[in-house]
């Protein structure tokens, strides 16, 4: 079930309130890989079941964070410094290869973490040990994997898909400047603290933070193809939290959040305290505001709604491993060339624009995880059904990646949104797309439509044996009534069924949202964006939000007038 | 306290890091527990009174990690020793809350952190919510178990839920904390713990430390209030290595103290690895145990305080197990008790248990009080090889009532007893030569020509001592159980020990003869393939 969500701020280390070291000129870490790619190919060289293909994925990652509650730091600022370690052999050809899934076996594969961790010292024989260490295993596994493999190809029958396993890549060789990262997190925890006071003063919040957190990371890939790369990746975010709790036991969770490619473009004190004023009137408004009801009609989704509709409704659906699978529902596999959509709407996916609608997007990057440059993938154009996003697992009639494979440390790389953007041949004003939003209520004979601007993100089931739907987790959403007036509205989602909603969307707006999260799936978590104009979907239905059943804290809050008198009475000081 | 509290953190806290409180004034911290917890009185809810006592226990001040492996730094972290734990209790002391356990947490316990930089402030949300929380999930599973009270009491009456004291402690020790040090310190002690080991076949070498120190409180309703200043610090070391067999053993150990002076100096430190690392060598170099064998087994160290504590004081470990909720049918189960009732024998005639940490208070086994503020006590547990006492808590059991300030706080339920520095007497102690001159006359009575000498916690490093003094290692192999029939029918013990077998609990035991102990080879579950090349850090490989 794909996700996405805003990241949740790792738990981080190591104190200072500096910057992170620059890195040195030398390259310690690339030189181990390729001393040990080298070695291991060589050992392996006219021995029975040898690996084609062997590479290595190392991250090295320098983390900052700083967090601050109630007019102090949670978390002082500290910088931690960590690496990391993939490494992927396959054995047999191309065409078929230890890494194919056996057929009739139902089980999905081991998705839990499996690198290794590296020295983050540049001491070239402890590198190589941890390397080879985790060499040894892969290809073993990977040894072991192939004759189950072949055994299972002779006895059942011959696939649909005849596809190889591994794609042919052009090598690449690029070695860039290492990521750095100047910080002043002394600063930043100061200016956290004063803006912290304004949600710990409101008695209304229950809980809240705010947070700066901030990598500079830099990832190699080395392979037997020849590939060599060392790509920096810079990012920071900044975000506020605040938790409220309706009457009726709903907790609800609100956020403001920026991600950023570098700290240059961090908000100023002043914004921020803006920030945390909006939150905190936003979080109260959100508390008292009635409990929405399930509903089914129009919807105008704007802002940072729009692009996540689109990443569940369509996005996980074109990843091309999900074509694959004969567990998955494969919902555009036979649709390519076919009429999805409203004929002015486009969808791609580009991991190379850094900026869009003066935002920077989460999902850049230079080249995938499996070193293929990153391309842009058209997967709706003017309405039709184009193609998917690739990684080096090839479909019939695709064998080639476009720069799509992705994965967190520790995972194996599937297919993976990165930028996903929609477009439209004919953009509809703010006021125009209210317009019809109305039109449609007063049509469709219902009391309301809804507009829905925030979000805490989506999911969507995507395989044969679950429906196949998706839910958008909206934060703040109004009821718009037929003549026009809004009323805010808590603890709805908005679901339903990828083709049918494709299908109702009737109009998109003349500016974009910017999404930036992170979104799960069988890779893990990967940093992506979702952009969208504002887009008017004829019908949708919503459901209530699952809900706490706790009473609301039965004292005062700590340190409000309201809890300092019950405090007094307690003392028989009345 | 302070010790205590800081050990307990220990082990979970050897990934995190932060920055030390310096400038906190710890008695403004607990003044602020002191106020929410009074607030607390004021909680209730229809048909539910307040919480007949709360217990807020914490820890601040700073930590220091580092792991290296082979010398080569893997990580390291700076960070806040920030532990916050929250016991609310609803119902009265004879029967309350904590009468139920719900899977794997007993409602009402919360744990939560201490903002890195504390203020009142920040502390006071913290333990309002907790507080709020805690006392809620006390209160339904108070009402579930007033539910099930019939049930649960038929296998006879429940024992009290808890203890209360005439006196509760009242106790203040503050002393200066001293200043973090320079993680870059920290850093270099770890890579030399395991520099000296490159050039063995070793799959692993890998070294964790850690160092913190700051004040501990522990503040309750019933008057309980303590405060307390201290250090903790801790290393651990692992090694491991594959037999040419494809068999792989690790071996670990770790020294616990009260600061960076009391562990090993980087040089000891590396003797020991090195030590560790040659004992591996030999472990792979020989040849594994091939046919089954019966004979006599001295234990020695490690080994016979493993023994012993897995059979004798586990069996005085008194807090009795809640009852177990089962959702899935909304019933109620009560645990068999671990401990053995007073009267059982454990030991042979003349035997005696003890445990006894008034006799090193300050060191890391050994607090003052217990986590639940109670005062240590001396209690002989076994006596003539017979129970006599249990290691109690505040929870009472059907046999004693009283706790003897064993209490360790355990992660989101009620403290468990738990001993500190246990010393176990043989009625008489040989000398090693007497002792292994009765383990040759076993040895003859059971046809055998050696004796089997065990000293390492997990019983699989051993060798063969043979009379013409030639000694033989052995691996891959199996002990029978040893068991309390085994410990009853032991005839003789050697000289005595002290050891750290795991974490900070001390023991003081003999060597232990079994005779007629069967040993088995081991065929491990996996063996790990041979590998197609050698390390490039390794000089050389097992033969």
């Amino acid at each position: 079930m794909p996700r996405l969500h805003r990241p949740a701020v790792a738990a981080l280390a190591w104190f200072t309130s500096t910057a992170a070291a620059a890195p040195p000129a030398s390259d310690p870490v690339l030189d181990a890989l390729q001393a040990e790619l080298d070695a291991t190919m060589a050992a392996w060289e006219g021995e029975e079941l040898p690996p084609y293909f062997l590479g290595y994925r190392a991250t090295d990652s320098r983390t900052a964070i700083v967090e601050a509650t109630a007019g102090t730091l949670d978390r002082a600022p500290r910088w931690t410094h960590h690496r990391w370690l993939d490494v992927q052999a396959r054995v047999g050809d191309h065409a078929v290869d230890s890494s194919r899934r056996l057929r009739g076996d139902r089980s999905r594969g081991w998705n839990g973490w499996d690198g290794v961790s590296l020295p983050v010292d540049d001491d070239l024989p402890a590198l190589r040990h941890a390397i080879w260490t985790e060499t040894e295993q892969a290809v073993q596994e990977a040894r072991e994997a192939i004759v189950r493999v072949r055994t299972n190809l002779a006895v059942k029958v011959d696939p649909e898909d005849d596809a190889p396993d591994f794609s042919q890549e052009t090598p690449v060789v690029d070695l860039q400047p290492r990521a750095e990262m100047s910080l002043d997190l002394d600063t930043w925890g100061s200016v956290l603290v004063d803006a912290s006071r304004v949600l710990a003063d409101a008695p209304e919040v229950l809980a809240h933070e705010l947070t700066l957190y901030a990598e500079a990371r830099d990832e190699w890939i080395v392979t037997t193809e020849g590939t060599r790369i060392r790509q920096p990746w810079e990012h920071v975010r900044l975000s506020a939290r605040a938790d409220v709790q309706a009457p009726d036991g709903m907790r609800l969770s609100l956020y403001r959040w920026t991600d950023l490619h570098s700290p240059d473009g961090l908000p100023d004190p002043g914004t921020i305290d803006g920030w945390v004023h909006g939150l905190r009137d936003d979080a109260i408004a959100l508390r008292n505001a009635p409990a929405g009801e399930p509903w089914s009609g129009p919807v105008l989704m704007r802002g940072r709604a729009a692009g996540v509709f689109i990443h569940e409704v369509i996005g996980h659906r074109s990843e091309g491993h999900r074509q694959k699978s004969e567990d998955e529902g494969q919902t555009f596999k036979d649709l390519v060339g076919e009429v999805v959509t409203s004929p002015a709407i486009s969808i791609y996916d580009d991991p190379r624009v850094e900026t869009l609608g003066g935002e920077h997007l989460n999902g850049h990057y230079d080249y995938d995880q499996e070193g293929v440059p990153a391309q842009r993938a058209d997967i709706v154009t003017n309405g039709v059904y184009t193609g998917f996003l690739m990684s080096r697992t090839p479909l019939p009639g695709i064998e080639r990646s476009n720069g799509h494979g992705r994965a967190q440390r520790g995972r194996s790389v599937v297919s993976r949104m990165a930028n996903t953007v929609v477009e439209t041949s004919d953009p509809w004003s703010d006021a125009k797309l209210k317009e019809a939003l109305l039109a449609e209520v007063k049509r469709r004979g219902v009391p309301y439509g809804y507009i829905v601007d925030e979000l805490a993100g989506g999911f969507t089931l995507t395989g044969r044996m679950t429906p196949n739907s998706f839910n958008i987790r909206a934060v703040t959403a109004w009821r718009v009534h037929p003549d026009g007036t809004e009323e805010l509205v808590r603890g709805i989602d908005l679901v339903g069924t990828p083709l049918a909603a494709l299908r109702n969307l009737v109009a998109a707006g003349d500016h974009v949202g910017v999404f930036n999260g992170y979104c799960g799936a069988e890779s893990g978590s990967v940093p992506n964006a979702a952009v969208s104009p504002p887009l008017l979907i004829r019908a949708l239905e919503v459901q209530r939000k699952e809900t706490d059943v706790d009473r609301p804290p039965l004292l005062p809050k700590p340190g409000t007038p309201a809890a300092d008198r019950v405090r007094h009475a307690t003392q028989g000081d009345t | 306290m302070i010790a205590l509290l800081l050990a307990a953190l220990a082990a979970p806290a050897l990934a995190g890091v932060s920055e030390p409180n310096d400038g906190i004034d710890p008695r403004a911290v607990r003044d602020a527990v002191r106020d929410e917890i009074a607030r607390s009185a004021e909680l209730s809810l229809p048909d539910a009174a307040p919480p007949h006592h709360v217990l807020v226990r914490g820890a601040f001040g700073w930590e220091r990690t580092a792991r290296s492996a082979f010398g080569a730094l893997m990580g390291s972290e700076a960070r806040a020793l920030d532990d916050l734990t929250m016991e609310v209790r609803a119902g009265t002391p004879a029967f309350d809350s904590t009468v139920l356990r719900v899977d794997r947490d007993t409602a009402g316990f919360e744990r939560s952190g201490i903002a890195d930089v504390p203020n009142v402030r920040s502390l006071r949300e913290t333990l309002w919510r907790d507080l709020d929380r805690g006392y809620k999930d006390a209160v339904e599973s108070l009402g579930r178990a007033q539910a099930l009270r019939q049930a649960l009491e038929e296998g006879g009456p429940l024992p009290p839920s808890w203890q209360v004291l005439d006196t509760p402690t009242v106790d203040e020790r503050l002393d200066p904390v001293p200043d973090a040090p320079d993680l870059s310190i920290v850093e270099d002690y770890a890579r030399a713990l395991t520099a000296g080991v490159r050039g063995r076949p070793l799959l692993d070498a890998s070294a964790s430390v850690f160092l913190a120190a700051g004040h501990g409180l522990v503040v309750a309703t019933d008057g309980t209030s303590m405060l307390a200043s201290g250090e903790a610090s801790r290393v651990t070391v692992s090694l491991s290595i594959r037999a040419p067999d494809g068999e792989t053993r690790e071996l670990s150990r770790t020294w616990a103290g009260d600061g960076l002076a009391d562990l090993p100096t980087e040089e000891e430190g590396a003797k020991a690895v090195s030590a560790m690392a040659e004992r591996l060598e030999r472990w792979a170099a020989a040849a594994p145990l091939d046919t089954p064998w019966v004979g006599p087994v001295i234990l020695r160290g490690r080994a016979a305080a493993e023994v012993l504590q897995d059979v004798v004081v586990r069996s005085v470990q008194g807090t009795p197990e809640p009852a177990r909720f089962r959702r899935w049918n909304q019933s109620v189960a009560r645990s068999d008790p671990r401990f053995e009732p007073p009267g059982t024998r454990l030991l042979p005639g003349g035997w005696t248990v003890v445990d006894d940490a008034t006799q090193a208070f300050g060191d890391p086994c050994c607090s003052r009080y217990d986590d639940e503020g109670t005062p240590r006590q001396r209690v002989t547990v076994v006596e003539d090889g017979v129970v006599v006492a249990h290691l109690m808590t505040r929870t009472p059991s059907e046999h004693f009532q009283q706790s003897t300030g064993h209490a360790r706080a355990q992660w989101r339920g009620p403290a468990e007893a738990e001993p500190t520095w246990v010393t176990v007497t043989p009625a008489r102690a040989l000398s090693e030569p007497g002792l292994m001159a009765k383990a040759r006359r076993d040895a003859r009575l059971a046809g055998v020509d050696a004796v089997l000498v065990i000293e390492d916690a997990d019983r699989a490093f051993g060798r063969f001592v043979y009379a013409d003094g030639r000694e033989v290692p052995v691996r891959a192999f199996t002990t029978s159980e040893l068991d309390a029939r085994s410990l009853r029918g032991m005839r003789f013990a050697g000289p005595s020990t002290t050891v750290e077998p795991r974490g900070t609990i001390r023991y003081t035991v003999p060597d232990l003869l079994l005779s007629n102990i069967a040993i088995t080879a081991d065929e491990p579950s996996s063996r790990m393939p041979e590998p197609k090349r050698t390390s490039p850090l390794w000089a050389k490989t097992i033969p």
